[in-house]
């Protein structure tokens, strides 16, 4: 295994950065030619973004040594997947080329097997007790919980303010209407004592009601059906209504 | 270099061996001074929780919270048809503090001056009189206190207090009376039933919030349900209009001192006019005469005369003595225990010879009455009188009643003139309220009803919260009262009481006209009264009234009383809707056609 390759910010990553990174479609066809295809992933992982034949033209024409070597580099190693030939997954494959140089830990997504033996212990952090561990998962579950129960006081105070205010609007209202209705009472009562008096005192021509100009209707029985149907009967012929009305 | 990097934690340990003994103390002394805070921090919460906690709660209280008190308004009467005759009124009291006053006293004068009808020139020299608690205005209504309110001036002050509004003025005064400056009552319902009349004394304290706005948290429940009970009467204000106008209509052409109305429904007893003239304004209760803030028609005696005659009848048939259809002669003129008795008419139509007891009715015989009287045992007639409730209170929800006035039993079963005297109506005294109770006694088959002019406390559902106390007792047989009541409709028809025809209707009724006695002797002065029942064939109402002292030859029950009594029962049947028992009398020219 190659280990000393120095990475190159171009098209073929070295083999340990290939090792650990996901597998990527492997581009189809000749890079100069235009044509690119990519081949669909059987572990449906990451998609990087593919850049246009023409931006690999442009790429492949600043760094023309590079694409011979790109290109015998593919013809060496074909059961290696290659990621996609992008500026901007270089770069981030050499920073992480970089860290993994110094500790390649296991937490790492790719699932290949480490070529290197020995771990780096990268942190002075101690097995915690057991009530220790217990406490910080209460702090890490109660933290959330903390925030949904402020918000909660929140959503309910401002609830409470606004219920208190309707409450007050309400009873203003009902004050203001048990007050018109006071004044109503004794504008109408005071009212209509002042029309009887008017009427006793004026000389007007008011008669006072006596059984001599009463009239006593007695009430008459209930009509049958037959007659109420002779007379629809007649109705009937005045369907057409006259237009003139 | 790795090495010590990568053994970080071996160099630790040893280093813990060489730290010096003064951290440590260090460290303790630090945690002893927390804890110790602590401990201070939690003795003071609990001191300040559970031994200061009343005290500190009470100032709390006093500061946040302020009483409510909502417009609690005494209850309103109303009457059958839901008139208002008794409301309460929000007004205010204006104060003034001129020390609070952020403007001239002038400028403020001046504001004021066209709300409350005052000069400038008189209100500032009010403003100049003390420093605080000016009282410039009374009974400002809620419109004016709002234009005052606009002002935006400090050191103005309103109370609110309540103002007894009567719509009816004088009309329905001598039922419902009046209250004074403490909205208590004096007289009337208003002072017999004060207790039904004013609510509870509502009041909390409520807090309020940083702007002036209530807060509902302590408002209880009661304070905010309006207390919306009113006191029903049986009153019809439209027939006791009617009353008052016929009743001043002849107290004017007779130049009478006083008279009274009374119309009674004869099977419960409940009053449908009460009018007794002369009235008062009962918001200017001040400027009447306080002898007539009592009604006159309940609390005044008089003597009934003939108009007592029928319910004699009644005692002498109900105790079997006598029969409806005996006979009995009639002198004119007669002396019993050397007193001597006569006939009203004894001048000119003198001794009538034998009558029936109808006929004795409807002359109105004196003399004819003794002797049916003559037949019951003194002792027998005495006690029947008393279980008639002669001589006691009648017992109705209006004040200042007065029992009527009777012999002792002893000396009316000694001295004959005593039962032959009451046999006419004379020698005894009663309210005209009691009057009316005996002849509702008649109407209505023999039941001794409790006049009364209050249904009860309604709410505004309709339901009865409160009712007063109406005892009804059985006093005679219907089938003596039936007898006496067509003797009364033969009266009318035939008899003295012929002025109180209707036509096309039949009524009983009974004249009554008595001297008056002043100071232990009969003077000339009369009291004329005048009782109608209707309609004659089922009794449903009693119609009294009474005239107290009408001057001239003229004045008798027949002729001062009985026309008020027509008119009275004629605006009866029209409100009433009750048709006529002879349609063919109404409209005699049109049936002729």
């Amino acid at each position: 295994m190659a280990t000393g390759t120095k990475p190159r910010p171009s098209v073929s990553p070295s083999p340990q950065v290939l090792n650990h990174l996901p597998k990527l479609p492997l581009p189809q066809g000749d890079i100069l030619s235009g044509t690119m295809q990519s081949k669909p992933t059987s572990r449906g992982s990451v998609q990087p973004p593919r850049s246009t034949p023409t931006q690999q033209r442009q790429h492949a024409s600043t760094v023309p040594g590079r694409v011979v070597g790109s290109r015998s580099t593919t013809s060496k190693e074909p059961k290696f997947a290659l990621p996609h030939q992008n500026s901007g997954e270089s770069k981030r494959s050499r920073r992480s080329q970089a860290g993994r140089n110094a500790n390649e830990s296991v937490t790492a997504s790719g699932l290949r097997q480490s070529s290197h033996s020995y771990r780096q212990q990268i942190t002075t952090a101690f097995e915690a007790p057991a009530w220790l561990q217990v406490l910080m998962k209460i702090q890490r579950g109660s933290t959330p919980l903390a925030c949904l129960l402020i918000l909660g006081v929140l959503v309910l105070y401002g609830w409470n303010v606004s219920s208190q205010r309707a409450w007050s609007k309400a009873y203003r209202e009902l004050s203001q209407l048990q007050r018109q209705e006071r004044e109503l009472i004794a504008a109408s009562e005071s009212r209509k004592h002042e029309i009887v008096q008017q009427a006793e005192n004026s000389k007007s021509n008011l008669v006072r009601q006596v059984p001599a100009n009463t009239v006593f209707l007695t009430p008459q029985p209930i009509q049958e059906r037959s007659s109420l149907e002779s007379r629809s009967a007649s109705v009937r012929q005045f369907k057409q209504f006259p237009l003139g009305y | 270099m790795a090495t010590t990097t990568s053994r970080g934690s071996e160099t630790t340990t040893t280093a813990t061996k060489t730290r010096p003994q003064s951290t440590s103390l260090r460290l303790l002394l630090v945690w002893v001074v927390l804890i110790f805070g602590e401990l201070g921090l939690a003795a003071r919460l609990v001191y300040l929780h559970v031994v200061e906690a009343p005290v500190l709660l009470a100032k709390a209280r006093a500061q946040q919270l302020m009483p409510l008190r909502p417009f609690s308004a005494r209850r309103p009467i109303v009457d059958r048809l839901n008139n208002v005759l008794a409301i309460d009124e929000s007004v205010y009291t204006l104060y003034v503090h001129p020390y609070l006053f952020n403007q001239p006293a002038e400028v403020v004068a001046t504001q004021l001056a066209p709300i409350v009808k005052r000069s400038v020139s008189d209100l500032t020299q009010l403003f100049k009189t003390a420093e605080s608690g000016i009282p410039v205005a009374y009974e400002l209504s809620e419109q004016v206190v709002d234009q005052i309110k606009g002002l935006q001036l400090e050191g103005l002050e309103l109370n609110q207090e309540r103002q007894r509004l009567y719509p009816q003025a004088d009309l329905t005064s001598n039922l419902v009376g009046y209250v004074n400056g403490d909205h208590e009552g004096q007289a009337g319902l208003e002072y017999s039933l004060q207790q039904q009349l004013e609510p509870l004394a509502r009041s909390a304290k409520v807090s309020f919030d940083g702007q002036g706005v209530l807060l509902p948290d302590r408002v209880p429940l009661n304070l905010i349900r309006a207390d919306d009970q009113k006191l029903h009467l049986t009153l019809d204000t439209r027939l006791q209009r009617a009353a008052r106008a016929a009743l001043k209509k002849q107290l004017n052409h007779y130049r009478a001192l006083r008279g009274t109305v009374i119309v009674m429904d004869v099977q419960d007893g409940s009053l449908l006019t009460l009018v007794s003239e002369p009235s008062y304004d009962p918001k200017r209760y001040y400027q009447a005469d306080p002898e007539l803030y009592k009604n006159w028609a309940l609390s005044d005696l008089y003597e009934p005369g003939s108009t007592f005659k029928p319910i004699n009848v009644a005692i002498a048939l109900e105790t079997g003595r006598v029969k409806p259809d005996n006979v009995f002669y009639d002198e004119g003129k007669i002396a019993v225990g050397g007193w001597p008795i006569q006939n009203n008419d004894y001048a000119y139509a003198g001794s009538r010879g034998p009558l029936s007891i109808s006929k004795i009715l409807e002359y109105s015989s004196n003399v004819g009455m003794v002797h049916i009287m003559q037949q019951v045992k003194p002792a027998v007639y005495y006690d029947w009188l008393t279980r008639l409730g002669i001589g006691q209170k009648v017992g109705s929800d209006l004040p200042f009643e007065t029992a009527g006035q009777f012999k002792p039993k002893a000396q009316f079963t000694s001295y004959p003139i005593e039962p032959a005297t009451t046999a006419f109506g004379q020698g005894f005294s009663m309210t005209p309220l009691q009057m009316t109770q005996l002849h509702a006694l008649l109407a209505n088959g023999g039941k001794l009803v409790t006049p009364h002019v209050v249904q009860g406390l309604f709410n505004s559902a309709g339901e009865a919260t409160w009712k007063p106390d109406l005892p009804v007792r059985q006093v005679l047989a219907p089938t003596t009262t039936q007898a006496v009541v067509s003797m009364m409709g033969n009266v009318v028809s035939r008899g003295t009481g012929k002025p109180a025809q209707i036509p096309g209707y039949r009524l009983g009724g009974k004249t009554g006209t008595a001297q008056k006695a002043v100071g232990g002797q009969y003077s000339s002065a009369r009291i004329t009264s005048f009782v109608g029942i209707f309609p004659l064939e089922a009794p449903r109402y009693v119609v009294l009234s009474v005239v107290d002292e009408p001057k001239g030859d003229d004045a008798y029950g027949s002729t001062v009383a009985a026309p008020v009594v027509k008119s009275v029962i004629e605006t009866l049947i029209t409100l009433e809707g009750i048709p006529p028992s002879h349609p063919a009398e109404v409209h005699p020219q049109t049936k002729k056609q």
